[in-house]
């Protein structure tokens, strides 16, 4: 190790060390191995958040709860200096990450945008991010800290012009922005910190201590528990991923679902929390805004063809699929005469025997197809020449192609349980019991027979009151953010 | 093909045997026509998923579902193929693991205690449910090892419920078992229960090992297709009605989650004397602290070890004996024993005894510590208040449930200093402790597993 870079760690240790003892109220030594001891004294005492406070000083990363206990245990046991050596002070202080200085955050909300500011992908979560946080900058509001990891995952850090644009201006010409943002750390210190997006390791464990033993108010979307409740429907990769989900929910103070179903499966984990202790976060539902894509339609073409069915969705068991393709099956038999359309990716283990069972029927005479990839262009295309849409997955945290197909007055046939049932009482949707293949296929016989009803049905789609992000924004920032004490500190 | 299990499947569904009119009618009978066609001809039972697949493939094209069935069952290794395979109806209870194991976890001690309190007065057949998917008789060994009675074994048979009564003692976690499991409830039962023991690795996964919670969540989504769950303490009914306030947003109707606490029993063996304890591990003469848990994160022993230590450099005297077998991510705990002797703190570290020593070390104990994470029921905390011994335990869930009045002291487990301060209390005067205590009611396992065939119906 270059002296250069040992003088560098050295020095940030020791501003560290006299932020984190300024902050806890206490008078920094000039002495740097003082004021190790006095920040140590004070971490093995009471103060909430003093501990994890100290960590992040001492290490120069966010800590994990078994390594936090850890440091307090020791601290207990030993003077500080040997506390230190046994947390792995004097190995951290050989690696470049220790070499960050750190400024908290106190007077304002601190928000993790880790994923959506850093990638180019742009579904499901990151949409929900990018159309929501811009309304939470300009006009007269405080502007919240925006944060991301750093590259070891140690903790946070400041956003680059390029990671904010990526956020906020998502669409825009980003070419020329700088990449580059200060090394240093970013800690949230008695304030709320915002997590919009789903937590997922390797930053679960460091999240979990910070919601639980860092003192700061957390403060979570809830998209869904899905894979804990469904694993039957996933893979198990997912409900592990779920699992460490919910190390971080469970000490969270306030989630706001992004619909009263998604709600009512955090409420449920709260309601199992006493068993370990915890009184779990308040929840509350919030539905996502209801924008369709603002995708024009270049030309619809003349379609005077067998209505249209569309179901858009990746192809998975969860989804369903296969229970629209054996209700059409039953209708095809009756001498219906439609057209079926599903839209969507999906895992080659799903798509690929499915794909072979729609050409199997396509081959025996059904006017069915499915499109693996396809373009928003086109896809506005299929959906302006739709009767009706069809979505009966068997379990979903909000159900955006409901939300999608209603917005350009595509009249739905959607599962009469869930966040789908929830989007349907808004008008414009048929409501099936989605495990009844017979009860699906009723549904949609209604569609292509009965024009009166399809023409209702879109009358309604069109007349719901509409639910704008700008909407959903200011309700999330209400309900994540509305009595919570800034800029004070908490009491 | 099997004629003969394809003449047990036309006559269960009212059909003939031909192709045609079987396929038809297989399609025609639903979900339970799925299910009885798979299970009859395979001689496994399906998934709760296949026998939804199952059912849109007859929708689609009966005569090619069927065919499909069909070529599955040509498919299967020799001994599946040739197995006879029979409907079951009556309480079947699902043994698995019991039925093979040679060692006893707490889950296992339940199951064993109930069945053996059924035999003779509650007929019922003991089944395993191997890898492949087939549910087979338990043979008598297995029966036995199981508690049941060694007759209630039989030949090895496929057994394919119909209209019977399921029980699931036991956590069903090896892929495939709970989802199979839920197709028998869903359609080939008309009562089923599980005992449910916790919700631990969905809910505090941070002390599961990994891999665990998926596993963990196989099992539930299995146990959501049953009629109801029996749970073992308050807290785990709270943990089980929290996860079914869930299943309404998959459209699920969830089971019904009702409270039948475990039996508290003393332990059955005969204390082995004080004396002789502490001669044989070496004690001398100082008070014992106890502590009963396996060696794992969630038990919390390193907080227990840290605590012991700032009694000891109190002043006070004791000696620590730690009864666990070793479990997983043992290694802090392992170095902080290591660390614990350097400092020649009188430490005894047991990897299990017999139940007389155990007995024997609850009644000769001063206190008994279990301050653990998150338990079920938390056996220790009744065993030692059983034994007329105060415990400090966790200050909620089932410990404190057991607990709480009977003369527990209380503690925050993340509290090392609050948890020495406990056993410092104790110590300085054990017999005010020991005059607190109050032990939990008697329940028997009589009682209890009588509480369970009732809800069996």
């Amino acid at each position: 190790m270059s002296a250069e870079l040992r003088a560098r760690i050295r020095a940030a240790l020791a501003q560290r060390t006299g932020v984190a003892l300024a902050a806890l109220g206490a008078e920094p030594p000039d002495d740097l191995d003082a004021a190790l001891a006095r920040l140590g004294a004070i971490a093995a005492g009471d103060a909430p958040g003093a501990a994890w406070l100290a960590f992040v000083a001492f290490l120069g990363r966010f800590p994990e709860r078994p390594e936090l206990a850890a440091l307090r245990r020791e601290l207990l046991l030993d003077a500080p200096e040997r506390a230190f050596f046994a947390a792995g002070v004097r190995l951290a202080l050989r690696t470049a990450g220790a070499a960050r200085p750190m400024r908290l955050v106190s007077d304002r909300p601190v928000v993790d945008v880790g994923h959506t500011a850093t990638t180019d992908h742009n579904s499901g979560i990151q949409r929900v991010v990018r159309r929501t946080l811009p309304h939470w900058f300009g006009a007269a509001q405080d502007e919240p800290e925006l944060v991301v990891w750093t590259p070891d995952d140690h903790g946070y850090r400041a956003t680059s012009e390029r990671e904010r644009a990526t956020l906020l201006s998502w669409g825009s010409d980003r070419t020329g922005l700088s990449g580059a943002a200060p090394e240093e750390l970013v800690v949230p210190w008695r304030t709320t910190v915002v997590l919009p997006e789903v937590v997922l390791r390797p930053r679960a464990a460091a999240l979990a201590a910070l919601a639980a033993d860092s003192g700061n108010r957390v403060a979570a979307i809830g998209y869904d528990l899905i894979p804990l409740v469904s694993a039957d429907l996933v893979e198990p990769v997912e409900s592990n991923k779920s699992a460490e989900y919910v190390e971080t929910i469970k000490h969270a103070d306030v989630v706001a679902g992004i619909s009263r179903s998604a709600a009512s499966e955090f409420a449920g984990l709260v309601a199992q929390l006493p068993a370990q202790g915890l009184a779990g976060p308040r929840v509350v539902a919030v539905p996502l805004g209801e924008e369709a894509l603002d995708v024009p339609v270049d030309d619809a073409g003349a379609d005077d063809g067998a209505p249209l069915i569309l179901c858009v969705g990746s192809t998975e068991p969860r989804k369903n699929q296969t229970a629209v393709l054996a209700a059409a099956s039953i209708l095809h038999r009756e001498g219906l005469a439609f057209r079926l359309a599903f839209v969507g990716g999906g895992p080659a283990r799903y798509a690929i025997p499915f794909d072979a069972e729609v050409a199997r029927l396509a081959a025996a005479g059904m006017a069915v197809e499915s499109h693996r990839s396809m373009g928003d262009r086109e896809l506005a295309r299929l959906y302006a020449r739709a009767r009706c849409t069809v979505m009966v997955s068997l379990h979903e945290g909000y159900g955006l192609p409901v939300v999608e197909s209603l917005g350009r007055g595509v009249p739905v046939v959607c599962s009469e349980h869930g966040s789908l049932a929830e989007i349907a009482e808004g008008g414009g949707c048929l409501t099936v019991d989605a495990r009844d293949p017979l009860a699906i296929a009723s549904a949609l016989r209604r569609m292509i027979e009965d024009d009166a009803l399809v023409a209702a049905l879109a009358a309604e789609a069109r007349a719901r009151p509409p639910r704008t992000w700008a909407v959903y924004a200011a309700e999330l920032r209400e309900a994540l953010l509305g009595d919570a004490p800034l800029g004070g500190g908490l009491a | 093909m099997n004629a003969e299990r394809r003449a047990l499947l036309a006559e269960t569904l009212g059909a003939g045997a031909g192709s045609a009119a079987l396929a038809a009618a297989i399609a025609g009978g639903g979900d339970r026509g799925a299910y009885l066609a798979r299970a009859v001809l395979t001689a496994r039972i399906p998934t709760e998923r296949q026998v939804a697949d199952d059912r849109l493939a007859f929708l689609i094209d009966a005569d090619a579902a069927l065919a499909a069935i069909e070529r599955d069952a040509r498919r299967a290794p020799g001994r599946v193929r040739r197995m006879p395979v029979r409907l079951v109806d009556g309480i079947v209870v699902d043994v698995t693991d019991s039925a093979g194991a040679a060692f006893t976890s707490g889950i296992q001690r339940v199951s064993r205690g109930v069945l053996r309190a059924w035999a003779g007065e509650v007929p019922f057949t003991p089944v395993v449910l191997t890898p492949a998917g087939v549910l087979r008789s338990a043979t008598p060994e297995e029966s036995e090892r199981a508690g049941a009675p060694r007759d209630a074994g039989g030949p090895a048979t496929a057994l394919v419920p119909l209209g019977a009564r399921l029980f699931l003692p036991e956590i069903a976690t090896a892929e495939g078992r709970a989802a199979r499991l839920a197709a028998i409830a869903r359609h080939g039962s008309v009562e089923s229960l599980a005992i449910g023991h916790d919700c631990i690795p969905m809910t505090t996964a941070e002390s599961a090992p990994e891999g665990m919670p998926a596993a963990f969540a196989d099992y539930l989504a299995g146990v959501a297709r049953f009629r109801r769950i029996a749970a073992t303490s308050a807290a785990s009914a709270a943990e089980f009605r929290g996860w079914a306030a869930m299943l309404p947003a998959a459209g699920l109707t969830p089971p019904e989650v009702l409270r039948v606490g475990l039996p508290v029993v003393p332990i059955a063996a005969a204390p082995e004397p004080e004396a002789s304890i502490r001669a044989a591990l070496r004690l001398g003469d100082a008070p014992i602290v106890l502590v009963v848990g396996t060696h794992e994160p969630r038990k919390n022993h390193l907080a227990v070890l840290a605590a012991a230590e700032l009694a000891w450099r109190g002043g006070a005297a004791f000696s620590l004996v730690m009864v666990g077998a070793r479990s997983w991510e043992a290694k802090p705990f392992d170095a902080a024993v290591r660390r614990a002797e350097r400092a020649g703190r009188p430490l005894v570290v047991l990897t299990g005894a017999p139940d007389s020593r155990l007995a024997g070390l609850y009644r000769a104990a001063v206190a008994s510590v279990f301050v653990s994470f998150n338990e079920g029921f938390g056996l220790p905390v009744a065993e030692s208040l059983a034994a007329g011994t105060p415990v400090i335990t966790a200050d909620f869930g089932s410990q404190r449930e057991i607990g709480e009045g009977r003369g527990a002291i209380l503690v925050d487990p993340r509290e090392p200093r609050a948890i020495a301060a406990a056993i410092l209390d104790v110590l300085a005067d054990p017999a005010a402790a020991r005059a607190r205590v109050t032990a939990p009611p008697p329940r028997g396992w009589a009682q209890y597993a009588a509480e369970l065939r009732e809800l069996l119906g």
